[in-house]
């Protein structure tokens, strides 16, 4: 099925010319469900403030069968949360955009997954069930994320086993961190452990 | 190079009619993670739409923007953005960069340059 990247790659025009100075861009989504922390995590690392894109999605977009018996065309207006961090020295420019809270809605918008290096799927552990989505979502598309605990108030009653054990995660070496999204440090950190996994699988990929 | 400017009197373009009143797409087909960065500045701004003059103002080389960088500023969704950078580019106004993704995920010297910069953050 052709995407808008394959399309992207044929566009014609002034594109990047050889040895072009600008920084790539590189996304990164942060998931989970509705109040765990994505938007702080965001507003905490990023060098702007969070900005709000939106995306209307219609069914006629969407290429499995109809969605839980709706039967005619519907629009849905999906919001995400993101922010950028400029790494000059690698020449790269990283989004994080938080994912939309309705993960139904995810399999409609390939251009949210197409690209993204990897995620980092928030956990709130007193309402886990929320992550569940994500973890699917992003176990059955293939990309790799790492888990981040949020402890509120400073606190975390179980240790990463148990609540990697709990969201029965497929890779059991899939990183789970305990984090403040409020921490800078912290934040920094997932997404270091989120690279050193990009790193440890990138021989894995480029042998396929 | 941009088209010659607007003829003088005529109405400017709304956004909504250069993107949801389109009947063909443009050429350059965007991501909402792809960098724009404006490839013309200054003295060639002065006949085109004030909107396109605010993108184009907001992406100065080399600072690339990405799509939904735009889009959110712009307070426009995601496709009509899409669409209205398209044509931008179309016409020479600015310059598109992909985002970065296969060969790359792969590419374990640039995932740990990404690394290093990020561990000095």
């Amino acid at each position: 099925m052709p995407t808008f990247e394959t399309s992207a790659r044929r566009a014609t025009g002034p594109a990047e010319p050889a040895g072009a100075t600008e920084a790539a861009p590189v996304k990164i989504l942060v998931a989970g469900g509705f109040g765990v922390g994505k938007t702080t995590l965001v507003e905490t690392i990023s060098e702007i403030e969070p900005l709000r894109t939106e995306e209307r999605l219609t069914a006629a977009g969407v290429g499995v069968d109809d969605l839980d018996g709706i039967e005619s065309k519907t629009v849905t207006t999906v919001a995400m949360d993101f922010g950028r961090i400029t790494l000059t020295d690698a020449g790269v420019v990283l989004y994080l955009f938080g994912t939309p809270g309705q993960e139904r809605f995810w399999f409609m918008w390939d251009d949210l997954l197409n690209g993204a290096f990897g995620a980092v799927v928030l956990v709130d552990t007193r309402r886990l069930d929320r992550s569940f989505p994500a973890v699917d979502f992003f176990e059955s598309r293939g990309l790799p994320f790492v888990v981040g605990a949020n402890c509120f108030h400073g606190e975390q009653a179980y240790t990463a086993d148990e609540i990697r054990a709990a969201l029965h995660l497929r890779d059991p070496e899939t990183p789970v961190l305990m984090l403040d999204a409020r921490s800078r440090d912290d934040v920094r950190d997932a997404l270091l452990s989120l690279l050193d996994l990009l790193i440890a699988k990138a021989p894995a990929t480029a042998a396929l | 190079m941009p088209d010659a400017p607007r003829p003088r009197g005529r109405r400017r373009t709304r956004l909504y009619a250069l993107t949801d009143g389109r009947t063909a797409a443009p050429r350059t087909v965007l991501t909402m993670d792809t960098m724009i960065t404006a490839a013309v500045g200054g003295d060639a701004l002065g006949g085109l739409p004030t909107e396109w003059q605010t993108i184009l103002a907001m992406c100065p080389s080399p600072d690339g923007r990405a799509v939904a960088e735009i889009a959110a500023r712009m307070h426009m969704c995601l496709t009509p953005m899409a669409v209205l950078l398209g044509e931008l580019a179309d016409r020479g106004l600015i310059r598109h960069r992909a985002p970065l993704e296969g060969a790359e995920t792969s590419n374990v010297h640039l995932l740990m340059r990404i690394r290093d910069s990020l561990a000095h953050l």
